[in-house]
């Protein structure tokens, strides 16, 4: 029997940190969050073995040691691949990997607005409004992920304070979220991203976020029966 | 705690075919051996020809996993085999153990060793046994996150709010995935979902989806693929034929005996067994049994974990058990050799059975699952057998011979359309409608009878039939009809037969202008 010594408060914060810095890595400005990222990293990484025995473990620890390593010089190269694989390009260039959900509709969807409706209730039930002043729309990986991050904290403080049924609560915000939006889209973006050339650590990164994604989502889903039938 | 560590590889890095080389030569392995076993000197004196496998042993290694992370950090190690006293260890501790060191989820095994005898025979089966797990090693590629399910230890009962505030145990459990490319689903093939019993596999739209939260890891539906389709790290058709043909391989002069055992058997101690481990005995196809002692196993069992058999399952396991037999007497070869092994009876019964042939001839090529393993390993035994198998009928035979009605039969292709192991063709050229087959490719999976929209007038049926003429004899024509070109692109679009059919069932609504002039396509333009 394997004998997970952790509480779920830890497992909570260490998922809330990895959507952090998933979301950080994405969000393209690379150089402002270099610091969070390797102070985050080397953090995580620090962590007891409890989390070595969690699955998706051995890719965040794979995703967080390319990012933990870059210096100053390696991140201009590192921004010239985010925005070879994400940025807008030349008509002439090939197109770039998108970095929203809606654009993994099929082209012309009609639910194009039906999903983005749905993620800005996911987040609004949470008591959170994206900001169109950022500059990423709802549907954004950055923001989804950070939405996810949120919902990680909120479970960490309520496993902390003591409060079971909170703690249930965004347990089931964070299932339901993975269940409708990002274990749908995230794995075709990750094919994407594994398509391409010289995706230096953002491939990395992709795998990360989906092997997490899965994971969390079947991780709650066994969990939920027992949650619910706790006395 | 007393490391001793010996490295013995010879790392060749040609032959065979390229994709199998390619991925052993990434293979890095470990073999841990509990040095308080009789036969850890024997196994740790082994070597392992064409890929990097270090074997180490350690004092008490059963009652203490302390220290394998540094043992396993000593090296680069991908692979890990563990090789323990029998019924001394926990299993799932090792398992959680070896992924804090880094191995992956289910790049882990744990073999059993004797804890007491030291006799000549034990030693070179226990090489044998760890020669068959680096064989499985070896074939397993590796796990994606969608082919891993976590699963709570001891979930069954009420669990207090406060005990939740902790992880509670986490064991993984492989799940299955479709590999698109092999997959047949849009043909119309739902052997897979029809294998489930637990409904968590749907053809929707042509394409398979797997519920993985309804999955109980049973692996039924390997066996049920006729493309070796599902992806089912740990229990894959290629890992579980590799270590059969690696443990048949192994010359060291011993007879053997390979138990087909259920993974949740655990530290069961079946004497004189090779234990291959299947994810649930109804797993393991009849073909298994057959190809197992065509290739020379000198008997083969089943294994059924106590708890969990359904009664279904079992009476399936039992079904395919008999049939095997029934194939082995009539090769002339002693049915004993097949032994259905009861979970519930450990220790001297479960000793493999007295039987006096030799072992069987070939090369040890072990085809388990896959559309032609029932009929190659029926044609193996045949060409082994003195006087040919005579043909016969079983409510279980895993091979048939679909029989036509060529005055009910319509000719309108829907049964070669959805047949899944290409047994069934309609082909049509020069004006005539032809419907062949091929019943080495058979797999009596009923699919073509379900479908056949004439099968109540008796168009079709399926003969649970093992003949070796039928599936030695090619390709037959088994009915044939004018086709009908369309007036406009001359497309050879239906068959006399199903526009009689028609004119039939239309009555005075039947157009020939409408239905026998025009393709659809053309009719829709039109």
């Amino acid at each position: 029997m394997s004998d997970n010594t952790a509480s779920m408060a830890d497992l909570a914060a260490l998922r809330q940190m990895s959507y952090s810095l998933m979301s950080a890595v994405f969000f393209g400005d690379l150089r402002e969050t270099a610091d969070l990222i390797s102070d985050t990293a080397s953090e995580v990484l620090a962590v007891s073995d409890w989390a070595a025995d969690m699955s998706f473990y051995p890719d965040l620890a794979e995703f967080l040691r390319a990012f933990g390593e870059l210096d100053s010089e390696s991140y201009s190269e590192v921004e010239s691949q985010y925005q070879r694989l994400f940025g807008p390009t030349p008509s002439s260039a090939s197109s770039s990997v998108p970095l929203n959900e809606t654009s993994y509709l099929v082209p012309g969807a009609e639910e194009t607005g039906w999903v983005l409706a749905s993620v800005e209730r996911h987040y609004s039930s949470a008591g959170i409004e994206s900001t169109p002043a950022s500059g990423n729309v709802p549907d954004h990986i950055a923001v989804e992920l950070e939405f996810i991050a949120f919902l990680c904290g909120r479970e960490a403080e309520a496993w902390a304070g003591d409060d079971f049924k909170e703690a249930r609560r965004m347990q089931d915000r964070q299932r339901r979220f993975l269940d409708q939006h990002l274990s749908k889209w995230i794995p075709i973006f990750v094919r994407e991203v594994t398509g391409r050339e010289d995706t230096g650590p953002f491939e990395l990164a992709a795998k990360a976020v989906q092997v997490q994604v899965i994971h969390d989502l079947d991780f709650l889903r066994s969990l939920q029966p027992l949650m619910r039938s706790a006395v | 705690m007393t490391i001793k560590a010996q490295t013995n590889s010879v790392v060749t890095g040609t032959g065979g075919s390229g994709q199998a080389i390619d991925r052993r030569s990434m293979v890095s392995g470990l073999v841990l051996v509990c040095g308080d076993s009789p036969v850890a000197t024997s196994i740790a004196g082994m070597t392992v020809e064409g890929t990097e496998w270090r074997f180490e042993t350690t004092d008490d290694l059963c009652r203490n996993s302390d220290g394998i992370d540094q043992t396993i950090s000593m090296a680069p190690t991908n692979r890990l085999i563990v090789a323990l006293c029998r019924g001394e260890h926990s299993k799932s501790e090792f398992l959680s153990r070896s992924r804090k060191a880094g191995i992956e989820t289910f790049g882990t095994q744990i073999v059993e060793i004797p804890a007491a005898t030291d006799s000549d025979a034990n030693k070179a089966a226990s090489v044998t046994t760890v020669r068959g797990a680096i064989a499985r090693s070896e074939a397993f590629g590796s796990a994606d996150a969608g082919n891993i399910k976590t699963a709570f230890s001891g979930a069954g009962g009420k669990i207090s709010r406060r005990a939740l505030f902790t992880i509670p145990p986490i064991e993984y459990r492989s799940v299955p995935t479709i590999n698109r490319s092999a997959c047949i689903a849009g043909s119309g093939c739902t052997q897979c979902e029809k294998s489930c019993p637990h409904s968590a596999i749907k053809n929707v739209a042509g394409t398979v989806q797997v519920d993985t939260s309804a999955c109980k890891s049973c692996g039924l539906c390997v066996a049920a693929c006729p493309q070796r389709a599902v992806e089912f790290p740990s229990f894959s058709p290629v890992e579980i034929e590799s270590q059969v043909e690696a443990v048949l391989s192994e010359s060291d002069g011993s007879s053997k005996n390979i138990a087909f055992a259920c993974s949740k058997s655990e530290n069961m101690p079946i004497d004189d067994w090779q234990i291959v481990p299947v994810a649930c005995a109804a797993m393991v196809p009849a073909a298994a049994l057959l190809s197992t002692v065509s290739a020379g196993a000198r008997s083969v069992g089943i294994l059924r974990c106590v708890e969990e058999c359904s009664q279904q399952s079992s009476r399936e396991i039992s079904g395919r058990i008999d049939y095997a037999k029934n194939v082995l007497e009539r090769a002339g070869v002693n049915s004993n050799r097949i032994v259905n092994l009861a979970p519930s009876i450990l220790g001297t019964e479960n000793r493999s059975p007295a039987v006096s042939e030799p072992p069987g001839v070939g090369s040890h090529s072990v085809e388990i699952f896959g559309r032609t393993a029932a009929s190659n390993s029926v044609l193996a035994l045949n060409e082994m057998s003195p006087n040919g198998i005579e043909a016969f009928t079983h409510a279980y035979s895993p091979i048939g011979v679909p029989v036509v009605s060529s005055t009910a039969c319509t000719m309108c292709g829907t049964c070669s359309a959805v047949c899944p192991s290409g047994a069934l063709t309609q082909t049509t050229s020069e004006n005539v409608v032809e419907l062949t087959l091929d019943a080495a490719k058979c797999i009596a999976c009923s699919e073509c009878v379900e479908s056949c929209p004439e099968s109540a007038n008796g168009a079709i049926e399926l003969d649970l039939r093992t003949d070796i003429s039928a599936l030695t004899v090619g390709p037959v024509r088994i009915n044939s009809d004018q086709a009908i070109a369309c007036a406009n692109c001359n497309t050879q679009f239906t068959s006399q037969l199903t526009l009689n059919r028609l004119e039939v069932l239309l009555g005075e609504d039947y157009s020939h202008d409408l239905y026998g002039t025009l393709c659809p396509e053309c009719r829709t333009l039109a």
